[in-house]
């Protein structure tokens, strides 16, 4: 697999838009359009360098909710960009690892266990 | 630009029960070659850092329970744990943050596997733990 770039950390909130206001104001980042999610969340973004770090707060049920009501607020997810998503399904069929194809804003992308990534909620996307 | 912004994310800590383990997922099957393992014995942590474009992933195994690492292992189980931003200049970074009333954890900048480092504390980042790394000049990322 050709892992290539981190695309976004996630940091769950009860409040997306102040975390994200709070982090433009201290670390000087610009504000970025958030990615379409697999959790309907409301959000918002900043950017650093080729990367993004996403805030967001969870509407309903779903691995967010339950980051945010089992660690409380902070980092939760972890959302990569591969080369080419169908190689990387391969590699983790071959590897016997659990994943959960979704597509999200158009993206495809791959929900990965988080047991098989060291108890990270990591995301595999495709290449805009 | 200035010295002290932030440029990019110089790399995101997880921490594991053990690295040799780790390397199973995320050198052998994400691909991310290791750049560099270390120990740090003053930190109680033995960590490795795995090149991920303009990034990397640091992966922490605690040296024994009783250190920081061991303790967010024994409470939180293995999973994300900070975010480190990269800066050309560590202590001005750092100045700024106290002045605009960031908490912290390091007071200066000291020594750290990703240059020289510094900690702010998570309750002034919506519980974010959130590291500088200036990083070493003969390490500097291509």
């Amino acid at each position: 697999m050709k892992t290539e770039r981190i695309d976004h950390v996630t940091v769950v909130s009860p409040d997306a838009a102040r975390a994200a206001a709070t982090f433009s104001r201290l670390f000087g980042l610009a504000s970025a359009a958030v990615s379409g999610s697999a959790d309907a969340t409301a959000g918002a973004a900043v950017a650093i360098g080729g990367a993004r770090i996403e805030f967001r707060t969870p509407t309903e049920s779903g691995p967010l909710a339950d980051a945010l009501k089992t660690g409380g607020e902070g980092m939760a997810a972890l959302a990569l960009e591969v080369a080419d998503l169908d190689q990387a399904i391969q590699t983790l069929q071959h590897a016997g690892i659990r994943f959960d194809p979704q597509t999200v804003g158009g993206r495809r992308l791959l929900l990965i266990d988080p047991r098989a990534a060291h108890g990270v909620r990591l995301a595999l996307m495709a290449r805009r | 630009m200035s010295r002290t912004a932030l440029t990019r994310i110089h790399h995101v800590g997880v921490v594991v029960r053990d690295l040799e383990q780790a390397y199973g997922f995320w050198r052998d099957v994400l691909g991310l070659p290791v750049h560099k393992v270390a120990t740090v014995e003053d930190q109680g942590v033995r960590a490795a850092l795995l090149t991920i474009g303009e990034s990397e992933i640091e992966l922490l195994e605690p040296l024994s329970p009783a250190s920081g690492i061991g303790k967010f292992l024994a409470k939180r189980g293995e999973g994300l744990h900070h975010i480190c931003y990269a800066t050309e200049d560590v202590a001005g970074a750092l100045d700024e943050a106290r002045a605009k009333g960031v908490r912290l954890i390091d007071e200066k900048p000291r020594p750290g596997l990703a240059g020289t480092i510094c900690f702010l504390h998570p309750a002034s980042t919506h519980g974010v733990l959130v590291e500088y790394a200036q990083p070493f000049a003969d390490e500097a990322h291509a």
